[in-house]
Protein backbone atom coordinates (compact mmCIF):
# COMPACT_ATOMS: atom_id res chain seq x y z
CA UNK A 1 0.00 0.00 0.00
CA UNK A 2 1.40 3.46 -0.89
CA UNK A 3 2.40 5.63 2.07
CA UNK A 4 -0.60 7.57 3.35
CA UNK A 5 -0.66 11.17 4.55
CA UNK A 6 -2.37 11.79 7.88
CA UNK A 7 -5.51 13.15 6.20
CA UNK A 8 -5.77 10.08 3.95
CA UNK A 9 -5.16 7.83 6.94
CA UNK A 10 -8.00 9.49 8.84
CA UNK A 11 -10.28 9.01 5.84
CA UNK A 12 -9.28 5.38 5.52
CA UNK A 13 -9.99 4.72 9.20
CA UNK A 14 -13.36 6.44 8.97
CA UNK A 15 -14.29 4.33 5.95
CA UNK A 16 -13.17 1.09 7.58
CA UNK A 17 -15.17 1.82 10.74
CA UNK A 18 -18.20 2.57 8.59
CA UNK A 19 -17.86 -0.64 6.56
CA UNK A 20 -16.79 -2.83 9.46
CA UNK A 21 -19.57 -1.68 11.78
CA UNK A 22 -22.15 -2.91 9.32
CA UNK A 23 -20.46 -6.02 7.99
CA UNK A 24 -23.67 -7.60 6.72
CA UNK A 25 -24.48 -4.47 4.72
CA UNK A 26 -20.92 -4.35 3.42
CA UNK A 27 -21.10 -7.96 2.29
CA UNK A 28 -24.50 -7.40 0.71
CA UNK A 29 -23.06 -4.61 -1.45
CA UNK A 30 -20.36 -6.92 -2.75
CA UNK A 31 -20.51 -8.14 -6.30
CA UNK A 32 -23.15 -10.87 -6.50
CA UNK A 33 -20.68 -13.21 -8.21
CA UNK A 34 -18.42 -13.11 -5.13
CA UNK A 35 -21.34 -13.93 -2.87
CA UNK A 36 -22.15 -16.85 -5.16
CA UNK A 37 -18.52 -17.94 -5.03
CA UNK A 38 -18.65 -18.02 -1.23
CA UNK A 39 -21.90 -20.00 -1.23
CA UNK A 40 -20.42 -22.48 -3.71
CA UNK A 41 -17.28 -22.89 -1.59
CA UNK A 42 -19.29 -23.37 1.59
CA UNK A 43 -21.55 -25.96 -0.13
CA UNK A 44 -18.52 -27.80 -1.50
CA UNK A 45 -17.09 -28.23 2.02
CA UNK A 46 -20.34 -29.85 3.16
CA UNK A 47 -20.48 -31.94 0.00
CA UNK A 48 -16.85 -33.05 0.38
CA UNK A 49 -17.48 -34.23 3.90
CA UNK A 50 -20.59 -36.13 2.81
CA UNK A 51 -18.80 -37.82 -0.09
CA UNK A 52 -15.96 -38.92 2.17
CA UNK A 53 -18.40 -41.50 3.49
CA UNK A 54 -18.75 -43.20 0.13
CA UNK A 55 -15.77 -44.24 -2.01
CA UNK A 56 -12.84 -43.73 0.33
CA UNK A 57 -14.97 -44.87 3.26
CA UNK A 58 -14.78 -48.47 2.05
CA UNK A 59 -11.01 -48.76 2.23
CA UNK A 60 -9.32 -50.66 5.02
CA UNK A 61 -6.17 -49.18 6.49
CA UNK A 62 -3.83 -51.65 8.02
CA UNK B 1 9.67 -66.54 29.65
CA UNK B 2 12.04 -65.52 26.90
CA UNK B 3 15.57 -64.41 27.85
CA UNK B 4 14.95 -60.70 27.50
CA UNK B 5 15.50 -59.25 30.96
CA UNK B 6 19.00 -59.14 32.46
CA UNK B 7 18.34 -59.85 36.15
CA UNK B 8 21.56 -58.16 37.33
CA UNK B 9 21.41 -54.76 35.67
CA UNK B 10 19.26 -51.62 35.82
CA UNK B 11 20.87 -50.25 32.67
CA UNK B 12 23.83 -50.42 30.35
CA UNK B 13 25.50 -47.57 28.58
CA UNK B 14 26.69 -47.33 24.96
CA UNK B 15 28.87 -44.73 23.29
CA UNK B 16 28.30 -45.19 19.55
CA UNK B 17 30.89 -43.27 17.54
CA UNK B 18 30.87 -44.68 14.05
CA UNK B 19 28.61 -46.35 11.50
CA UNK B 20 29.47 -49.80 12.83
CA UNK B 21 28.49 -48.97 16.43
CA UNK B 22 25.08 -47.71 15.30
CA UNK B 23 24.56 -50.76 13.09
CA UNK B 24 25.45 -53.04 16.01
CA UNK B 25 22.86 -51.31 18.18
CA UNK B 26 20.20 -51.67 15.47
CA UNK B 27 21.11 -55.34 14.98
CA UNK B 28 20.40 -56.03 18.66
CA UNK B 29 16.72 -55.50 17.91
CA UNK B 30 16.24 -56.28 14.22
CA UNK B 31 16.44 -59.60 12.44
CA UNK B 32 17.84 -58.54 9.10
CA UNK B 33 19.50 -55.60 7.36
CA UNK B 34 16.26 -54.22 5.94
CA UNK B 35 15.73 -50.57 6.95
CA UNK B 36 13.30 -50.52 9.89
CA UNK B 37 11.77 -47.72 11.96
CA UNK B 38 14.44 -48.36 14.59
CA UNK B 39 17.16 -47.55 12.05
CA UNK B 40 15.39 -44.27 11.33
CA UNK B 41 15.19 -43.47 15.07
CA UNK B 42 18.89 -44.18 15.51
CA UNK B 43 19.62 -41.99 12.49
CA UNK B 44 17.57 -39.14 14.02
CA UNK B 45 19.55 -39.53 17.26
CA UNK B 46 22.83 -39.58 15.39
CA UNK B 47 22.01 -36.48 13.36
CA UNK B 48 20.99 -34.75 16.60
CA UNK B 49 24.53 -35.28 17.90
CA UNK B 50 23.94 -38.31 20.15
CA UNK B 51 27.07 -39.47 22.02
CA UNK B 52 25.52 -41.66 24.71
CA UNK B 53 22.72 -44.24 24.61
CA UNK B 54 21.46 -45.56 27.94
CA UNK B 55 19.46 -48.79 27.71
CA UNK B 56 17.00 -48.96 30.61
CA UNK B 57 16.49 -52.65 31.40
CA UNK B 58 13.23 -54.27 32.56
CA UNK B 59 11.22 -51.14 31.82
CA UNK B 60 7.49 -51.39 32.64
CA UNK B 61 5.93 -49.44 29.80
CA UNK B 62 2.25 -48.63 30.32
CA UNK B 63 1.46 -49.01 26.61
CA UNK B 64 3.30 -52.27 26.02
CA UNK B 65 2.03 -53.68 29.32
CA UNK B 66 -1.53 -52.90 28.18
CA UNK B 67 -0.85 -54.73 24.89
CA UNK B 68 0.69 -57.62 26.81
CA UNK B 69 -2.33 -57.94 29.12
CA UNK B 70 -4.85 -57.69 26.30
CA UNK B 71 -3.11 -59.86 23.73
CA UNK B 72 0.42 -61.26 24.15
CA UNK B 73 -0.23 -62.88 27.55
CA UNK B 74 -3.02 -64.92 25.96
CA UNK B 75 -0.77 -66.64 23.44
CA UNK B 76 0.57 -70.14 24.08
CA UNK B 77 4.07 -68.97 23.15
CA UNK B 78 4.00 -65.80 25.19
CA UNK B 79 6.36 -62.80 25.25
CA UNK B 80 8.07 -61.07 28.13
CA UNK B 81 5.89 -58.47 29.89
CA UNK B 82 8.87 -56.10 30.10
CA UNK B 83 10.18 -53.58 27.62
CA UNK B 84 13.44 -51.69 27.32
CA UNK B 85 13.79 -47.95 27.01
CA UNK B 86 16.60 -46.37 25.01
CA UNK B 87 17.57 -42.86 26.16
CA UNK B 88 19.63 -40.68 23.82
CA UNK B 89 21.96 -37.89 25.03
CA UNK B 90 24.17 -35.42 23.25
CA UNK B 91 26.57 -35.35 26.20
CA UNK B 92 29.17 -37.97 27.16
CA UNK B 93 27.59 -39.49 30.27
CA UNK B 94 29.53 -41.42 32.90
CA UNK B 95 28.02 -44.59 34.35
CA UNK B 96 28.80 -43.62 37.91
CA UNK B 97 26.93 -40.31 37.52
CA UNK B 98 23.70 -41.53 35.90
CA UNK B 99 21.77 -41.22 39.16
CA UNK B 100 22.71 -37.53 39.47
CA UNK B 101 22.98 -35.82 36.07
CA UNK B 102 24.39 -32.31 35.80
CA UNK B 103 22.11 -29.67 34.23
CA UNK B 104 24.14 -29.58 31.00
CA UNK B 105 23.88 -33.38 30.73
CA UNK B 106 20.13 -33.31 31.37
CA UNK B 107 19.61 -30.54 28.84
CA UNK B 108 21.43 -32.60 26.18
CA UNK B 109 18.57 -35.14 26.27
CA UNK B 110 17.46 -36.00 22.72
CA UNK B 111 14.54 -38.30 23.53
CA UNK B 112 13.63 -41.91 24.13
CA UNK B 113 12.38 -44.98 22.32
CA UNK B 114 10.74 -48.00 23.91
CA UNK B 115 11.66 -51.41 22.54
CA UNK B 116 9.02 -54.11 22.74
CA UNK B 117 10.02 -57.79 23.11
CA UNK B 118 7.81 -58.85 20.18
CA UNK B 119 8.84 -60.34 16.82
CA UNK B 120 7.41 -57.60 14.58
CA UNK B 121 7.06 -53.97 15.51
CA UNK B 122 9.89 -53.57 17.96
CA UNK B 123 9.42 -49.83 18.39
CA UNK B 124 6.90 -48.70 20.98
CA UNK B 125 6.24 -45.20 22.29
CA UNK B 126 8.97 -42.91 21.04
CA UNK B 127 9.52 -39.19 21.29
CA UNK B 128 12.71 -37.88 19.67
CA UNK B 129 13.73 -34.25 19.23
CA UNK B 130 13.58 -33.37 15.51
CA UNK B 131 16.90 -33.53 13.65
CA UNK B 132 18.66 -30.17 13.10
CA UNK B 133 17.75 -29.99 9.41
CA UNK B 134 14.07 -29.63 10.39
CA UNK B 135 14.71 -26.58 12.58
CA UNK B 136 12.92 -24.33 10.11
CA UNK B 137 9.93 -26.65 9.51
CA UNK B 138 6.48 -26.30 11.01
CA UNK B 139 6.04 -29.40 13.20
CA UNK B 140 3.18 -30.62 15.39
CA UNK B 141 5.46 -30.93 18.40
CA UNK B 142 4.45 -32.08 21.85
CA UNK B 143 6.62 -31.94 24.91
CA UNK B 144 7.08 -35.06 26.97
CA UNK B 145 8.60 -35.69 30.37
CA UNK B 146 10.39 -38.76 31.64
CA UNK B 147 11.99 -39.78 34.90
CA UNK B 148 15.54 -40.90 34.18
CA UNK B 149 16.42 -42.87 37.31
CA UNK B 150 14.87 -40.04 39.32
CA UNK B 151 16.13 -37.11 37.28
CA UNK B 152 13.27 -35.36 35.44
CA UNK B 153 14.05 -34.88 31.75
CA UNK B 154 12.01 -33.32 29.00
CA UNK B 155 11.95 -33.58 25.23
CA UNK B 156 9.97 -31.77 22.57
CA UNK B 157 9.24 -33.93 19.56
CA UNK B 158 6.67 -35.76 17.49
CA UNK B 159 5.36 -39.04 18.99
CA UNK B 160 5.91 -42.25 17.05
CA UNK B 161 5.13 -45.94 17.45
CA UNK B 162 5.20 -48.98 15.17
CA UNK B 163 2.47 -51.50 14.45
CA UNK B 164 3.13 -55.10 15.55
CA UNK B 165 1.10 -56.56 12.62
CA UNK B 166 -1.14 -58.65 14.90
CA UNK B 167 -2.68 -56.58 17.66
CA UNK B 168 -1.80 -53.04 16.59
CA UNK B 169 -2.06 -52.19 12.91
CA UNK B 170 -0.99 -49.07 11.03
CA UNK B 171 -4.33 -47.36 11.65
CA UNK B 172 -3.97 -47.91 15.41
CA UNK B 173 -0.40 -46.62 15.36
CA UNK B 174 -1.44 -43.58 13.33
CA UNK B 175 -4.41 -42.87 15.61
CA UNK B 176 -2.14 -43.22 18.65
CA UNK B 177 0.30 -40.62 17.23
CA UNK B 178 -2.59 -38.13 16.85
CA UNK B 179 -3.92 -39.04 20.29
CA UNK B 180 -0.64 -38.85 22.19
CA UNK B 181 0.11 -35.42 20.69
CA UNK B 182 -3.28 -34.15 21.95
CA UNK B 183 -2.84 -35.85 25.33
CA UNK B 184 0.59 -34.31 25.93
CA UNK B 185 -0.90 -30.89 25.20
CA UNK B 186 -3.68 -31.44 27.71
CA UNK B 187 -6.45 -31.42 25.08
CA UNK B 188 -7.59 -34.97 25.97
CA UNK B 189 -6.88 -37.51 28.72
CA UNK B 190 -4.17 -40.11 28.13
CA UNK B 191 -5.26 -43.53 26.79
CA UNK B 192 -2.87 -46.43 26.43
CA UNK B 193 -2.54 -48.43 23.21
CA UNK B 194 -4.79 -51.32 24.28
CA UNK B 195 -7.56 -48.79 24.93
CA UNK B 196 -7.07 -47.49 21.38
CA UNK B 197 -7.77 -51.05 20.14
CA UNK B 198 -10.65 -51.49 22.57
CA UNK B 199 -12.28 -48.22 21.45
CA UNK B 200 -12.17 -49.24 17.76
CA UNK B 201 -15.69 -50.60 17.19
CA UNK B 202 -15.70 -54.00 15.49
CA UNK B 203 -19.41 -53.69 14.69
CA UNK B 204 -18.50 -51.36 11.81
CA UNK B 205 -16.52 -54.11 10.09
CA UNK B 206 -17.18 -57.74 9.12
CA UNK B 207 -13.66 -58.61 10.34
CA UNK B 208 -12.77 -59.84 13.81
CA UNK B 209 -11.12 -57.17 15.98
CA UNK B 210 -8.19 -59.39 17.06
CA UNK B 211 -5.93 -60.33 15.37
CA UNK B 212 -6.53 -57.10 13.55
CA UNK B 213 -6.57 -56.66 9.80
CA UNK B 214 -6.76 -52.89 10.08
CA UNK B 215 -9.47 -50.27 10.41
CA UNK B 216 -11.72 -48.67 7.83
CA UNK B 217 -12.35 -44.91 7.96
CA UNK B 218 -15.70 -45.37 9.70
CA UNK B 219 -13.97 -47.30 12.49
CA UNK B 220 -11.27 -44.64 12.63
CA UNK B 221 -13.87 -41.90 12.94
CA UNK B 222 -15.64 -43.80 15.74
CA UNK B 223 -12.28 -44.24 17.46
CA UNK B 224 -11.43 -40.55 17.21
CA UNK B 225 -14.86 -39.61 18.58
CA UNK B 226 -14.27 -41.90 21.55
CA UNK B 227 -10.86 -40.32 22.07
CA UNK B 228 -12.41 -36.83 22.16
CA UNK B 229 -10.97 -35.86 18.77
CA UNK B 230 -13.77 -36.20 16.19
CA UNK B 231 -12.14 -36.04 12.78
CA UNK B 232 -12.73 -33.89 9.74
CA UNK B 233 -12.55 -36.35 6.84
CA UNK B 234 -11.97 -35.53 3.18
CA UNK B 235 -11.74 -38.00 0.31
CA UNK B 236 -9.33 -36.96 -2.45
CA UNK B 237 -12.10 -37.61 -4.98
CA UNK B 238 -14.11 -34.66 -3.65
CA UNK B 239 -11.95 -31.98 -2.07
CA UNK B 240 -13.73 -28.73 -1.24
CA UNK B 241 -13.42 -25.47 -3.11
CA UNK B 242 -11.85 -22.65 -1.15
CA UNK B 243 -12.06 -19.05 -2.33
CA UNK B 244 -8.68 -17.82 -3.54
CA UNK B 245 -7.29 -21.35 -3.94
CA UNK B 246 -6.95 -22.49 -7.52
CA UNK B 247 -9.15 -25.44 -8.53
CA UNK B 248 -6.88 -27.78 -10.50
CA UNK B 249 -8.12 -29.39 -13.68
CA UNK B 250 -8.06 -33.15 -14.13
CA UNK B 251 -5.46 -34.24 -16.70
CA UNK B 252 -8.03 -36.57 -18.29
CA UNK B 253 -9.63 -35.75 -21.59
CA UNK B 254 -13.37 -35.26 -21.53
CA UNK B 255 -15.16 -38.60 -21.68
CA UNK B 256 -12.05 -40.60 -20.82
CA UNK B 257 -13.09 -44.08 -19.73
CA UNK B 258 -10.50 -44.33 -16.96
CA UNK B 259 -9.97 -41.40 -14.64
CA UNK B 260 -6.64 -40.44 -13.15
CA UNK B 261 -7.05 -40.58 -9.37
CA UNK B 262 -7.02 -37.05 -7.84
CA UNK B 263 -4.16 -38.13 -5.58
CA UNK B 264 -1.95 -37.68 -8.67
CA UNK B 265 -2.98 -34.12 -9.47
CA UNK B 266 -5.32 -32.36 -7.00
CA UNK B 267 -3.08 -29.63 -5.57
CA UNK B 268 -5.79 -28.47 -3.13
CA UNK B 269 -4.76 -31.23 -0.76
CA UNK B 270 -1.58 -29.30 0.05
CA UNK B 271 -3.35 -26.20 1.34
CA UNK B 272 -5.93 -28.30 3.24
CA UNK B 273 -3.23 -30.31 5.00
CA UNK B 274 -1.13 -27.21 5.78
CA UNK B 275 -4.09 -25.44 7.46
CA UNK B 276 -4.22 -28.17 10.09
CA UNK B 277 -0.47 -28.63 10.43
CA UNK B 278 -0.26 -24.85 10.96
CA UNK B 279 -2.77 -25.40 13.74
CA UNK B 280 -0.52 -27.97 15.42
CA UNK B 281 -2.71 -30.98 14.56
CA UNK B 282 -1.20 -34.09 12.93
CA UNK B 283 -3.02 -35.15 9.74
CA UNK B 284 -3.67 -38.83 9.04
CA UNK B 285 -3.38 -39.91 5.41
CA UNK B 286 -5.02 -43.02 3.97
CA UNK B 287 -3.20 -44.34 0.88
CA UNK B 288 -2.95 -47.75 -0.76
CA UNK B 289 -4.57 -49.45 2.24
CA UNK B 290 -2.02 -47.92 4.59
CA UNK B 291 -2.32 -45.12 7.16
CA UNK B 292 0.45 -42.74 8.12
CA UNK B 293 0.59 -39.34 9.74
CA UNK B 294 1.84 -35.99 8.45
CA UNK B 295 3.41 -34.08 11.31
CA UNK B 296 4.90 -31.05 9.60
CA UNK B 297 5.78 -29.16 6.48
CA UNK B 298 8.42 -26.85 5.07
CA UNK B 299 9.36 -25.20 1.78
CA UNK B 300 12.30 -26.20 -0.36
CA UNK B 301 14.64 -23.66 -1.99
CA UNK B 302 12.15 -23.16 -4.81
CA UNK B 303 9.21 -22.60 -2.49
CA UNK B 304 7.64 -26.02 -3.07
CA UNK B 305 5.91 -27.65 -0.09
CA UNK B 306 7.49 -30.75 1.44
CA UNK B 307 5.77 -32.76 4.16
CA UNK B 308 7.28 -34.40 7.23
CA UNK B 309 5.70 -37.76 8.11
CA UNK B 310 5.61 -40.35 10.85
CA UNK B 311 4.94 -43.59 9.00
CA UNK B 312 5.00 -46.70 11.18
CA UNK B 313 6.73 -48.60 8.36
CA UNK B 314 9.47 -45.97 8.06
CA UNK B 315 9.99 -44.16 11.37
CA UNK B 316 9.70 -40.58 12.58
CA UNK B 317 10.55 -37.47 10.55
CA UNK B 318 10.41 -38.95 7.06
CA UNK B 319 10.63 -36.17 4.47
CA UNK B 320 8.07 -36.43 1.67
CA UNK B 321 9.37 -34.28 -1.16
CA UNK B 322 6.04 -34.18 -2.97
CA UNK B 323 2.67 -35.84 -2.31
CA UNK B 324 2.56 -36.55 -6.05
CA UNK B 325 5.86 -38.45 -6.04
CA UNK B 326 5.55 -40.46 -2.84
CA UNK B 327 5.84 -44.24 -2.78
CA UNK B 328 2.15 -44.39 -1.74
CA UNK B 329 0.83 -41.92 -4.33
CA UNK B 330 -2.08 -41.61 -5.02
CA UNK B 331 -3.19 -40.63 -1.54
CA UNK B 332 -6.89 -41.32 -1.01
CA UNK B 333 -8.14 -39.71 2.19
CA UNK B 334 -7.27 -36.98 4.66
CA UNK B 335 -8.38 -37.49 8.27
CA UNK B 336 -7.89 -34.63 10.71
CA UNK B 337 -8.65 -35.36 14.38
CA UNK B 338 -9.68 -32.04 15.90
CA UNK B 339 -11.13 -30.67 19.15
CA UNK B 340 -14.89 -31.38 19.40
CA UNK B 341 -15.86 -27.71 19.57
CA UNK B 342 -14.26 -26.82 16.26
CA UNK B 343 -17.50 -26.83 14.27
CA UNK B 344 -16.18 -24.61 11.50
CA UNK B 345 -13.60 -26.11 9.15
CA UNK B 346 -10.46 -24.24 8.17
CA UNK B 347 -11.74 -24.31 4.60
CA UNK B 348 -14.98 -22.47 5.39
CA UNK B 349 -13.15 -20.03 7.67
CA UNK B 350 -10.72 -19.15 4.87
CA UNK B 351 -13.48 -18.68 2.29
CA UNK B 352 -15.39 -16.45 4.68
CA UNK B 353 -12.28 -14.37 5.36
CA UNK B 354 -11.68 -14.04 1.62
CA UNK B 355 -15.23 -12.80 1.13
CA UNK B 356 -14.98 -10.27 3.97
CA UNK B 357 -11.57 -8.94 2.98
CA UNK B 358 -12.54 -8.55 -0.65
CA UNK B 359 -15.74 -6.85 0.35
CA UNK B 360 -13.93 -4.36 2.62
CA UNK B 361 -11.07 -3.73 0.18
CA UNK B 362 -13.24 -3.32 -2.92
CA UNK B 363 -15.30 -0.66 -1.19
CA UNK B 364 -12.28 1.29 0.08
CA UNK B 365 -10.34 3.24 -2.53
CA UNK B 366 -7.02 3.17 -0.63
CA UNK B 367 -7.18 -0.64 -0.35
CA UNK B 368 -7.73 -1.41 -4.01
CA UNK B 369 -4.32 -3.14 -4.13
CA UNK B 370 -5.54 -5.65 -1.54
CA UNK B 371 -8.71 -6.31 -3.53
CA UNK B 372 -6.62 -6.76 -6.68
CA UNK B 373 -4.06 -8.92 -4.89
CA UNK B 374 -6.74 -11.30 -3.62
CA UNK B 375 -7.95 -11.68 -7.20
CA UNK B 376 -4.61 -12.04 -8.99
CA UNK B 377 -3.02 -14.26 -6.32
CA UNK B 378 -0.30 -11.81 -5.20
CA UNK B 379 -2.07 -11.77 -1.83
CA UNK B 380 -2.78 -15.25 -0.43
CA UNK B 381 -4.62 -16.35 2.68
CA UNK B 382 -2.98 -18.54 5.33
CA UNK B 383 -5.13 -20.14 8.01
CA UNK B 384 -4.52 -21.74 11.39
CA UNK B 385 -6.52 -22.67 14.45
CA UNK B 386 -5.32 -21.26 17.74
CA UNK B 387 -6.59 -21.53 21.27
CA UNK B 388 -7.66 -18.12 22.49
CA UNK B 389 -4.87 -18.08 25.06
CA UNK B 390 -2.20 -19.09 22.51
CA UNK B 391 -3.43 -16.41 20.11
CA UNK B 392 -3.33 -13.72 22.78
CA UNK B 393 0.15 -14.85 23.78
CA UNK B 394 1.54 -14.97 20.24
CA UNK B 395 0.30 -11.54 19.14
CA UNK B 396 2.49 -9.74 21.65
CA UNK B 397 5.32 -9.23 19.19
CA UNK B 398 3.01 -8.52 16.25
CA UNK B 399 0.62 -5.80 17.45
CA UNK B 400 1.66 -2.39 16.11
CA UNK B 401 0.90 -0.55 19.37
CA UNK B 402 0.27 -1.19 23.02
CA UNK B 403 -3.28 0.10 22.54
CA UNK B 404 -3.99 -2.61 19.95
CA UNK B 405 -2.37 -5.30 22.08
CA UNK B 406 -4.53 -4.23 25.03
CA UNK B 407 -7.72 -4.31 22.95
CA UNK B 408 -6.91 -7.74 21.46
CA UNK B 409 -5.92 -9.26 24.77
CA UNK B 410 -9.10 -7.98 26.44
CA UNK B 411 -11.30 -9.24 23.59
CA UNK B 412 -13.78 -11.90 24.68
CA UNK B 413 -13.04 -14.85 22.42
CA UNK B 414 -14.12 -18.51 22.25
CA UNK B 415 -11.70 -21.23 23.34
CA UNK B 416 -10.65 -21.96 19.73
CA UNK B 417 -10.42 -19.35 16.98
CA UNK B 418 -9.53 -19.57 13.30
CA UNK B 419 -6.93 -16.98 12.39
CA UNK B 420 -6.80 -16.15 8.68
CA UNK B 421 -3.93 -13.92 7.58
CA UNK B 422 -3.66 -12.18 4.20
CA UNK B 423 -0.03 -12.43 3.08
CA UNK B 424 1.67 -10.40 0.40
CA UNK B 425 3.44 -13.43 -1.06
CA UNK B 426 6.46 -11.55 -2.47
CA UNK B 427 7.37 -10.46 1.08
CA UNK B 428 7.00 -13.95 2.59
CA UNK B 429 10.19 -15.33 1.09
CA UNK B 430 12.47 -12.44 2.03
CA UNK B 431 11.66 -12.27 5.72
CA UNK B 432 9.84 -8.92 5.57
CA UNK B 433 6.56 -8.39 7.47
CA UNK B 434 4.02 -9.75 5.01
CA UNK B 435 0.59 -9.68 6.66
CA UNK B 436 -1.63 -6.93 5.27
CA UNK B 437 -4.91 -7.96 6.89
CA UNK B 438 -6.25 -10.66 9.20
CA UNK B 439 -9.57 -12.11 10.25
CA UNK B 440 -10.26 -14.03 13.45
CA UNK B 441 -13.36 -16.24 13.41
CA UNK B 442 -15.29 -18.08 16.07
CA UNK B 443 -14.64 -21.82 15.59
CA UNK B 444 -18.11 -22.62 16.96
CA UNK B 445 -19.84 -20.29 14.46
CA UNK B 446 -22.68 -21.41 12.20
CA UNK B 447 -21.29 -22.56 8.89
CA UNK B 448 -23.78 -20.61 6.76
CA UNK B 449 -22.74 -17.21 8.11
CA UNK B 450 -19.67 -17.51 10.32
CA UNK B 451 -19.32 -14.50 12.57
CA UNK B 452 -16.12 -12.52 12.97
CA UNK B 453 -14.37 -11.87 16.25
CA UNK B 454 -11.62 -9.59 14.96
CA UNK B 455 -10.89 -7.85 11.68
CA UNK B 456 -7.45 -6.28 11.28
CA UNK B 457 -6.94 -4.02 8.26
CA UNK B 458 -4.22 -1.49 7.44
CA UNK B 459 -4.63 1.41 9.93
CA UNK B 460 -7.43 -0.16 11.94
CA UNK B 461 -8.43 -3.12 14.10
CA UNK B 462 -12.11 -3.87 14.68
CA UNK B 463 -13.23 -6.17 17.47
CA UNK B 464 -16.70 -7.72 17.45
CA UNK B 465 -17.68 -8.54 21.03
CA UNK B 466 -20.37 -11.12 21.87
CA UNK B 467 -23.81 -10.31 23.27
CA UNK B 468 -24.55 -7.61 20.65
CA UNK B 469 -22.13 -5.19 22.27
CA UNK B 470 -20.82 -2.24 20.25
CA UNK B 471 -18.02 -2.88 17.77
CA UNK B 472 -14.67 -1.74 19.22
CA UNK B 473 -12.34 0.09 16.83
CA UNK B 474 -8.70 0.83 17.53
CA UNK B 475 -6.39 2.89 15.33
CA UNK B 476 -3.23 1.15 14.19
CA UNK B 477 -0.37 1.55 11.74
CA UNK B 478 -0.80 1.12 8.00
CA UNK B 479 2.30 -1.04 7.53
CA UNK B 480 2.25 -4.87 7.16
CA UNK B 481 3.02 -6.92 10.25
CA UNK B 482 4.57 -10.33 10.95
CA UNK B 483 2.84 -13.69 10.73
CA UNK B 484 1.85 -16.05 13.52
CA UNK B 485 3.08 -18.89 11.32
CA UNK B 486 6.61 -20.25 11.29
CA UNK B 487 6.46 -21.29 7.64
CA UNK B 488 4.13 -19.61 5.16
Amino acid sequence: MPELKSKELAQLRKKLVELGSDLNGTLARLDVSVQREYRAAERSVLEARRKAETHEGLLRLG
Amino acid sequence: MRPWVDPDKAFWLLRPRGEEDWEDLARDYTEDDEPRPLNQILDVARRGGCRTVVVENRYVDVDYRSEYSAFWSKKFDSQSPFARRLHFFGADLQEERLHRLRDDEASSYLGYSIIRPVPHGRVGRTVMAPPPELATATLTLASDEVSFFGTPLSVSGVPFCEQDSEYLRCAHAAAWICHYTAARRGDVGRRHTAEIVELSPDVLSPERAVPSSGLNPNQLQALFRALGQPAIVYGLSSLPKVMGVEDPVSPDEEGASEKTPPGWWDTRMTSIICRYLNSGFPVLIGAQEHAFVLVGWRRDDEGQVQFIACDDRVGPYEIIYSPFEHRLTPWESIVIPAPPKVYLTGETAESRAHEVLRSMAEQTEQLSDIAGGLLDGSIVLRTALRSCSAYKHEIEGLASSDQILSALRHARLPHWVWVVEAHRSESCGNGKPCVVAAVVLDSTAFVLRPSLDILAMPSMVLIYPPDDAEVVSVDGGADPWGSLLKVH
